[in-house]
This record gives C-alpha cells, structure tokens and sequence, in this order.
C-alpha cells in the first residue's frame, strides 16, 4: 500500500480483490450498504476479478428445499422414482454467491449457510432424500440493515471481511486499484507470503483488545493479512497488510474501542522484524514488548481510519453488543416452520410442499384404468392434477410478552427490586409457555429498548440484573416505545402482551421537559394511542401505597390493573394467563 | 471426510474433548451437550471425533449396524431371526449428522416409494436413527430443531429402539445412539425434556488469552496451508487415542465400582437435590468410563470429582433464571461433600 490514508472506497476495492483470493479461507464478506450505485459498482469489481460469468444471488425467501436441494418433482413423477435435485448452495460450490437482504434471512437459512461455510458441504436429509452435497461456497452477505434489524451473528462470525459501504456516496467512488491479471499474480504467490510470531501476536492481542470473542475473526485477520501482502506482491506481511487486516476484520467487529482520548506512549521506532525468516512456534514470554508493539499496531491502523468512522464504530459497538443474537432471524423463525399434521388435496402451484407419498398413493389405484384409457401399457405412471397432495403444517403462533419497567426515583429503590423479582417471576412463566420476552425500561429523560424480541430467558435476566433506578418517569415516552414494539411484533404477526410495572407518576413530558402536568398530559395521550393496538395489557402497580394514578392509566390504556403487594406469584400467574386468554 | 480438522489438534476446550471420549467410550451414558458461544469450535470438535473413532464388527448388509456377537434382544428383525453365524465386517463407529431442516420421513425412516412402484413392494428406507445405530447422532443447533423432531427423537433415545408405524408400515428396529447436540444458548432455550437425555453437558467458552488464541491462529494456518500434511502430523496422536478408547472399551466390563463411590454418587446427588436416578447413574458410568480411558483398574473418588460438574450440571432443579450459577453450585456441593469424606 503507498497511500498513507486510504480512502474508504479503497479499502473496499481492496475487499473485493481479497473476496476473490481468499474468500473460501475468510467465509467471505458481511456487506453493509443500502441497494444503489455503489454497491452495484462494488458488486462489479468483486465480478470482474473472478472467472464467474456472474454472481448469483440467494433472496432472502429462498425455500429450504431449494435452498438444500431436495426432491425434483417433475424428473420423479416421470421416472416413478425419486430423483434428487442439487439446492443452491450445492450450484454454488466453489463460487461467490450474494446473499440478498442478509439482515431478514429465516434463521434455517442463516444455519444452512453457517455449516457451508464451516464444512464445505451439506448433509440432506428430507423428501425421502438423503445426500450430501460439495458447498464450498464465498459468500457476499448484502446486510441493507437499518438501525433496528441486524444480520445474524452466527452469520457475520463467519463472514472474516466486512465492508460498509454506507459512508460512501457516488462521489466517494475512486479509480479501481486492481485488476484480474494482479489477483491471479497474487494468487501464486499467496502460499509462500510469511508472517512472523510477531504479527501473530499482535492480531490476537488486538483481537482481544477489541473485546472480540470469537477466534474466527483473528483466523480472518490472518488470512487477509496473508492476502494483502500477497495483493501487493510482497513475500512477507509487514505492518501495512496487518493495518488493512485491522480495518478489514477486527475493527468492524469490535465489541469495545481502546480508549483512545489517552495519547498512547509513543513507541520507539523498533527496527522491522526479520520477516523472512520462519519464526519457530514457541511461547510467547516477550510479554513487556508486546503491548507497545499492538499500541502501535493499532494506532496505526486508527489514523488509517478515515475521520467520523470511529464515532459511527463506537454506537454501532454498542447497538451489536445490545442485541447480538440479531432480532430479525428470530421473528423470522417460524415462517417456513411447523409440524406437519396432515395432508391435502391441493395444486402445488399455489405454494405449500408436494407430499410425494401421499400423491403416489393417491395415483395408484388408477394406474391399470389411466394406461387401458391411454392405450399406452409402456407408460409406468400416470399421475394427473387431482392426485397432487400437499403437506399441511401447522404453525404455532408467536407471543411476545413485554416488560415495561419504571426505573425512576418515584418508583423508589427498595420498589424497584420486588418489581425485578416480580418480572422474574414472569419471566418463569413465559418460558414455560415459550414466549418471546422484551424489557423496555425508562427512567430520566427516556425510554430504551434493553432487550429485543428474544427466546432467551438468560439474557433477559442479565438485562434486568443490570437494570439501573433513579431519576424522573418519561411515561410517554415509555408508552410510545412500547406501541412501537407492539406494532412491529403484529406487523410479523405475533401476538402481543406488554406487563408496565409502574407507580404511574408521569412527570417527563415527551419533549423531555420535568413538568408533572404535562408529563401527565402527554402519557395520557400516549396511552390513548396504545389502547387502540390489538394488544393486551397489565398495569402493576408498585407504588407503595397503591393511588389512584396508575389505575387511572390502566383505565386509559384498557389494560387489567394490579397492585404489587397483592401480587404474589400465584396471583400475577392467574392474572397474566387471564390476560392473555 | 478425510479432510476435517484433527481432534488432538484443537486447542484447549479439554472440558469437551473429555466429555465426547467418555461418551465413545460407554456409549450407555446418554449423549453429550454442548454449549456456547459462536466460534468456540463446537462443531468443529464434534466433527473431529468421527475421524478418531475405533472400528466396531458390524452385521454385513445389515441397515442397522447390527452387532454379530450379540444375540437377542437389540437386534433388527432380520438378524435376529438368522440362526447361521453371520457375514462380518468391520466399519468405523457411524456419526450420523441430523441437519436442521430434516424431514420426519428421513429421520426416522419411511415408505420406500421406489421399490413400491417399480416393484409393488411395501419396503422400509431406513432413516437417519437406522444409521445411527451403535454410533453417534449430532445435532447442531440443537436448541432449534423443530418440536416434531424432538419428539421423534426423545422417544427413541429413551427406548433404544424406533418404533414406526406410517404409510402401511409397521418396523421395529434397534437405535442406541449417542446423542451429541450443541448449541448456542443465547438463541433459545433447549427443551427440558430434551436437555435430560443427555449425559453430560459441557460449557465451552472462547479463550481470551493471548498465547492460546496464537496457538489457534497458528494451528488454523498450518491446516489451512496443507489440510493431508497437517494430518499427517497430528496423525500419531490420533491413533494413540483411537487406541486408548478402543482399550477402554474393551476395559469398560472390568473396572472395579467400590461401594463408597455408589454411596458418594447418591449423596452428590442427594445435596444437589436432582431429579431421579438418572444422575447417579450417570455419574457411576462416567466415572467409570474415565477410569477406563486412564487405565486405571478402579473408579475412584477423583475420577468421581473430575466428571461431576459435567454429569450434574444441566440436572439440578430448574430455575430457568439461574442458569450461570449451576457450576457454582455443583462445585460448592462437591468440594462440601469431599472435604466431609476426607475427615
């Protein structure tokens, strides 16, 4: 690299070389961009470095049975036996393939994906199919996610390269770098490129730093450090590639950022590390040199960042670390999901999947009649429309249920606890019945989302645990947060209950101004607008001499309203049950 | 998959390495579950353990991997009925995947629609628990099999045996398998019922120090670089392995139970407050098992202690919000009860 400050359009001319030299080493490339100009034009560079024709692309509502591959309808009913079909990612083996909207894939997909990239291949076992299947595949994620849908982590962890290309505009796009003689020249030369037990070190060490937990994303690292100096037809990786590794892999995953307000002790210039010879393995025991050398690293890698990338890191950090386990693929989950209960008469044309079975055995009787008709005793089978049977599956809907903590100053401290172990307590119950739980809590000037839609009752009680208490109470706001998620959760079509454990003493207005009055005021009007969603809900009370404040709202909001004292275990259970119906 | 990373080479996780040798084994003791977070090389050591696993003497042509040297009962019709001594060969212990997504059809077997059309025949096509017979069934993501599965499942782990009565048919045939499911546990909880059939359970977490995750790198480099050489190298350690649990297995009906590991087995249990016999059972075996895989002629007390946290771990009374603290408390309890004992 001669440039001392790329430019973001650089590093993603880089990514592209690099998906193609060693995207089957790296998984391949979780791709933050908004469809538009720029990303067509990223998408033709990583094209015309590869000797695909073109890159085919996976939509986001593929099938499982295309996806995998599984019964050929129209080869099977001509045979009269079963004849496999090879599923996408089978076609794709050993090809770049683009995953489209990555952020809503199913979570079966987002699984299906993850053992390709892990294995190579895909073992199939449905339809009466039972194979396994070559899918090395390079996959390009195309992740158009907003601030609210994430793609999968188990999907990005195995994605080494990531490229945001969200930050650049149409004028953002520079002169290319690369061309497919240099990658193919690169390619030859990738296995003999050294790294040292230095650099080594220092991708560990940083992927550590960045409170990365995941070894893949320093595997990647590795790879693309390899890959880098390979690219720029160097033998041996020198600091540079392991800075292109840094803005590639590690920093884009980072959990946490060093703190950088602090000026980093200036490293004295060490003299470069014999490169070219193999260092043999042995325990790291330079223990004292290490951090200086990773300071250096980093810092490095950091001035390379173009400004305002680092703020834009820092909040997106925060939001990743928030919901790690991605919101999106959850909802998604039962979509192509549930037990099969029966089939039916059907045309398949319509949607839904062929029983194979059920339509041979419908067909069967007629056989000797339909060949007598046809004259034709040669044909094996003949199986018309009205044989067709489809499977029918029943799906479970989803329910979510919805805490609504108040964690002001009114709702006192000792208050807050019992509320904590009320919520717990529900908690139990929604695992029992297998909800979706969320908390939303609000204190001071607003209310935050701490947890999204999850199955994961863990992380809800971690959420909770960390649950700070104090200050005033945004009601409206907490109020708006939650229509907000109950719109969204019905929008997917799942049921909806929201538990508010409240004192009901509203006294932030929506604009953030303390005013009791208009805080009420402007909760009221929330609540009116939340009471109109198809949703039920349950007010507990927590102050300590339940008034008549919260049963007011409670009123307002149409919900059930309870006073905590009376609120033991058994009663809130029969209550939320009663609730739900 | 001659191809697939080699088990002694994975760095650290000896918790879950431990566990799945223990499982090959006494494949008695129930399964094992594995789980963590992303990138803690789950899979990947699962799927190294079929590259390691001995060779068993096996029925020849028989779906089922019937076991020549056994008579009845535990095994399929056909071989059971044959009087004469049967063809023998030998095949490396099965590990079979259950890939998300699989249909019940595949799992536990169907119609044979083939030979029913050309032929006319009523035909069984054994499924997946046929040929994870005497072997291995991994499920990945575990926590997300779809519920219908998990029933078929939990029938046949607990029986041994896979009952299928569809589409006119009506087959018997033995499935002993060790169950081996991973998952990560931020995506969902795992059924209870579920999470009792299996054995052992391990925790696996990444490694966050920086020698090890350059062990990692270093390792992974290799590999990546040249899959057959890299083998090649980790290659001896494999078959001293390969051999151990091979001795083990033959040494398994011989290890010594002292009373007091049975009575030490019934008051871990007893302090835990576990439900059934399950556990105590386990925990005999397991420890066992390990004394098996460590030559040692007798189950001790130790081998008790080293395999408790993972006997005991997913058994203890289940308070679905306390989950971290389940190997404090085994560990507390342990260290309780073995303090008493050397008084």
């Amino acid at each position: 690299m001669t440039t001392d400050t790329p430019s973001l359009w650089a590093d993603a001319e880089w990514a592209a070389a690099l998906v193609n030299l060693i995207g089957d080493r790296v998984g391949g490339v979780h791709l933050r961009a908004s469809p538009g100009p720029v990303r067509d034009y990223w998408l033709d560079r990583v094209e015309s470095f590869s000797e695909q024709s073109h890159l085919r692309k996976i939509p986001a509502n593929i099938p499982e049975a295309r996806l995998l591959g599984g019964i050929d309808l129209a080869a099977t009913l001509q045979q009269g036996k079963p004849i496999a079909e090879t599923g996408m990612l089978g076609e794709c083996h050993e090809r770049i393939v683009i995953a489209a909207m990555a952020e809503r894939l199913p979570r079966n997909t987002v699984h299906h994906l993850c053992v390709a990239l892990d294995d190579g291949q895909l073992s199939i076992a449905r339809d009466g199919i039972d194979t396994q299947t070559a899918a090395r595949i390079t996959l390009i994620a195309a992740d158009e996610g907003t601030e609210e849908e994430f793609i999968h982590g188990a999907l990005s962890d195995r994605l080494g390269i990531t490229v945001n290309l969200q930050p650049i505009g149409i004028h953002g796009v520079d002169d290319d770098i690369f061309d497919r003689g240099q990658i193919e020249r690169a390619r030859a030369c990738l296995d003999e490129v050294m790294l040292t037990e230095e650099h080594r070190i220092a991708i560990a060490t940083l992927s550590l730093t960045l409170g990365i937990d995941s070894p893949r994303a320093a595997l990647a690292a590795v790879q693309v450090a390899r890959g880098a100096a390979a690219l720029a037809g160097r033998r041996a990786v020198d600091d540079s590639d392991i800075a292109c590794a840094l803005r590639l892999c590690l920093i884009p995953k980072a959990a946490q950022l060093p703190d950088m307000a602090e000026p980093a002790p200036e490293p004295e210039p060490q003299p470069e590390p014999e490169v070219d010879q193999p260092e043999e393995p042995e325990p790291p025991q330079t223990t004292e040199q290490m951090p200086s050398d990773e300071d250096r690293l980093l810092e490095a890698a950091l001035a390379q960042l173009p400004e305002g990338l680092l703020q834009q890191l820092q909040t997106r950090a925060a939001k990743v670390r928030q919901s790690s386990a991605g919101s999106s693929g959850a909802q998604h989950r039962h979509q192509q999901r549930g037990r099969p209960t029966g089939v039916f008469r059907g045309d398949h044309r319509r949607g839904g999947r062929v029983n194979i079975l059920a339509t041979l055995r419908a067909a069967a009787p007629w056989q000797p009649l339909r060949r007598r008709e046809r004259g034709d005793a040669l044909r094996k089978l003949e199986i018309r429309r009205e044989d067709i049977h489809l499977t029918r599956y029943q799906q479970r809907r989803e329910s979510l249920t919805l805490f609504v903590v108040d964690a002001s100053g009114s709702a006192a401290m000792q208050r807050l606890a019992e509320a904590k172990g009320a919520v717990e307590l529900l908690l139990a119950d929604c695992y029992v019945r297998r909800d979706q739980v969320a908390l939303i809590a609000f204190r001071d000037e607003t209310a935050e989302l701490l947890l999204a839609p999850t199955r994961s009752l863990v992380r809800a009680k971690k959420a909770l645990a960390a649950l700070p208490g104090g200050g005033a109470t945004p009601m409206a706001a907490a109020l708006n947060l939650t229509r907000d998620i109950v719109e969204r959760a019905s929008k997917q079509g799942t049921t909806t209950q929201y538990i508010l454990l409240t004192d009901g003493a509203a006294n932030v207005a929506l604009d953030g101004t303390r005013n009791r009055e208009a805080g009420t005021r402007d909760a009221l009007t929330a609540a009116q607008r939340l009471a109109v969603q198809p949703v039920s809900g349950l007010v507990i009370d927590t102050a300590q001499r339940p008034q008549s404040r919260a049963r007011d709202l409670a009123d307002t909001l149409r919900g059930t309203y309870i006073a905590l004292p009376k609120a033991d275990a058994h009663t809130l259970n029969r209550t939320i049950r009663a609730v739900s119906g | 998959m001659s191809t697939a990373y080699p088990f002694t080479a994975i760095v650290g996780q000896d918790d879950m390495k431990r566990a799945l040798t223990i499982a090959a084994v006494d494949p008695g003791i129930g399964g094992v579950l594995v789980l963590g977070e992303r990138g803690t090389g789950k899979s990947t050591t699962i799927r190294a353990l079929a590259a390691l696993l001995p060779k068993i003497d096996v029925v020849k042509s028989c779906p089922y991997q019937c076991d020549p040297h056994h008579a009845l009962p535990g095994l399929c019709d056909l071989c059971g009925k044959s009087s004469a001594a049967p063809a023998k060969t030998a095949m490396t212990i099965p590990v079979v995947d259950l890939p998300l997504g699989s249909t019940e059809d595949r799992v536990v077997g169907a119609l044979d629609i083939e030979r029913a059309l050309v032929n006319g025949e009523k035909a069984f096509q054994p499924g997946l628990l046929a040929q994870a017979n005497r072997g291995f069934l991994y499920v990945d993501e575990v926590n997300l099999l779809e519920d219908h599965i998990v029933d078929a499942l939990l029938d046949v782990a607990a029986s041994g045996e896979n009952v299928v009565e569809r589409e006119g048919l009506s087959i018997r045939h033995p499935a002993k398998f060790v169950l081996v499911g991973s998952g990560n546990p931020e995506e969902g909880e795992l059924r209870p019922q579920l999470q009792d059939r299996f054995g052992l359970s391990v925790d696996v977490r990444t490694p966050s120090d920086v020698p090890t995750r350059v062990e990692i790198i270093r390792a992974r480099e290799a590999f990546d670089k040249d899959r057959s050489a890299f083998r090649k190298r980790w290659a001896r350690k494999e078959s001293t392995l390969r051999r151990r649990i091979q001795r083990a297995r033959e040494a398994l009906d011989s290890i010594d139970t002292p009373a007091n590991l049975l009575e030490t087995a019934a008051k871990l249990c007893l302090a835990l407050g576990t439900d059934g016999l399950r556990g105590e059972l386990t925990l005999v075996r397991s420890a066992r098992a390990l004394a098996a895989l460590n030559s040692d002629p007798i189950a001790t007390l130790e081998h008790l202690k080293a395999i408790a946290p993972s006997v005991l771990r997913h058994r203890l009374r289940r308070d679905p919000l306390d989950e971290s603290s389940a190997d404090i408390r085994v560990e507390r309890v342990i260290s309780q009860l073995f303090n008493d004992c050397d008084d």
